[in-house]
């Protein structure tokens, strides 16, 4: 916990989140390749667009591998999923888990017994419209690969974010998802797990090597901080954190989302990280 | 301590590479030409200019650029002359009577390479396989890596008449 918070009150019957006055807005969060993190870009533009005081669904399209609500430390609260809301077994009230530490954001969790090919494309996309009803973005995490389950992942957005890593192979597979992608949702980039002083050493891809092959609006450059992974470990999004220079990248990726006019910043290396560079080469 | 101090110096640009791969790779994603095909375009393109103008192999290069929409190859190809010049380096001897290549073949991957005029035979070539190209090339190679210039060109089978 970033903050001492009080002790969240037992599981009481939580209200239906109230609709809102304007309807919500879709975006599933993609990348075609697998592990370059599409999860974690989830859970922490969700945390920071619902820090923000906007109303947040966050739906986990990866059925069969669900990871959202580890990632989000909500494990413990699943009780329903996706599945069960689109087969009509309980309400989507029902399914979707408030995070207290983000009292306007949910999770509608993946089933983790199922698989991608259960899902009906046409009742994913009702879903969506369904929580769109109910929130302001609706943040799809978008399951690796190019086949069914991105496709239900990508059939209720209105718009698409790709995340893509800068290595070869996640720049090859982003370009093909580009590609895939419905150009109605016009794809905006965050380059995750930079390295600045890899890339000032001639050593990693720069972001302006990534997007000359992409060319995609920007929307974020969030980079390789060994504290993305330690607030992943404790399930707490690096978003809620103040001091984190990520968390920061993460805030200001959710400013842009929603319209404010904040130039992309580019991260710094940290004084350790310079410093292993200069003798590690790494 | 030369070690530390290139290391602490030194930028050994990893990335270029990643982006020359990337760029390939995308390419024949996005047209669906191999890696192969691309060479195999490459010398063709090298061998038909080859006809009129010297160029310097070498330094050939054959890239694709995605635009816009399409995809525009760039050929750059450095000319060093005209084909009927005379070239710089003395040209292979070739033993009399010997068959000779009647093709140049053309490899980017070296720099040094025969000119192409020189290899130009009068003989017939009708008797010559694969294997007498690659033997042929081979031995080219070695004479003009040699100082003389001199290393005669034989049969693949006959023994050498230099030895």
């Amino acid at each position: 916990m970033y903050d001492a918070q009080p002790e969240p009150q037992p599981a009481a019957a939580q209200p239906p989140p109230k609709p809102a006055t304007h309807r919500g807005h879709a975006i599933v969060i993609t990348s075609g390749k697998g592990g370059v993190g599409k999860t974690t870009t989830t859970a922490n533009v969700g945390a920071a667009l619902a820090a923000r005081g906007a109303k947040v669904a966050l739906v986990d399209a990866d059925v069969g591998l669900r990871n959202l609500d580890i990632v989000l430390g909500l494990e413990s609260r699943v009780r329903y999923h996706l599945l069960d809301v689109i087969e009509g077994k309980v309400s989507l009230e029902d399914a979707l888990i408030r995070d207290k530490r983000s009292p306007t954001m949910s999770l509608l969790a993946a089933s983790q017994t199922r698989e991608k090919d259960d899902v009906d494309t046409e009742k994913m996309r009702a879903l969506i419209e369904q929580l769109r009803d109910h929130f302001d973005w609706v943040l799809i995490d978008c399951p690796a690969g190019i086949e069914a389950g991105f496709r239900n992942a990508v059939v209720g957005a209105q718009s698409a974010i790709v995340v893509c890593t800068p290595e070869v192979s996640s720049v090859r597979d982003a370009d093909r998802v580009v590609g895939l992608l419905p150009h109605s949702l016009e794809p905006k980039l965050i380059v995750n797990r930079l390295r600045p002083h890899l890339v000032r050493r001639g050593k990693m891809l720069s972001v302006e090597d990534v997007n000359a092959i992409l060319r995609l609006p920007l929307l974020g450059i969030v980079a390789d901080e060994p504290e993305v992974v330690m607030a992943t470990n404790r399930g707490e999004p690096i978003a809620l954190d103040p001091r984190s220079q990520t968390g920061a990248s993460y805030r200001s990726i959710a400013a842009r989302i929603v319209g404010e006019n904040v130039p992309v910043e580019r991260p710094k290396t940290g004084f350790f990280a310079r410093l292993s560079a200069l003798f590690g080469g790494r | 301590m030369f070690d530390l101090f290139s290391r602490l110096f030194k930028r050994d640009g990893s990335s270029a590479t990643a982006k020359e791969r990337l760029r390939l790779v995308l390419l024949s994603d996005h047209l669906s030409l191999s890696p192969d095909t691309v060479e195999a375009l490459k010398r063709d393109l090298i061998a038909v200019i080859s006809r009129y103008v010297k160029v310097d192999v070498g330094l050939c290069d054959v890239s694709f650029e995605q635009q816009a929409a399409t995809v525009a190859m760039h050929a750059n190809i450095p000319i060093l002359g005209m084909q009927n010049e005379r070239p710089a380096v003395a040209p292979p001897t070739y033993a009399k009577g010997e068959p000779r290549r009647n093709q140049a073949s053309i490899h980017s991957s070296t720099g040094e390479r025969p000119y192409l005029d020189d290899l130009k035979v009068t003989t017939p070539a009708a008797t010559m396989t694969e294997a007498d190209v690659a033997h042929v090339d081979a031995a080219t190679n070695e004479a003009l890596n040699s100082s003389e210039h001199s290393a005669p060109i034989t049969k693949p089978n006959a023994p050498s008449s230099a030895n």
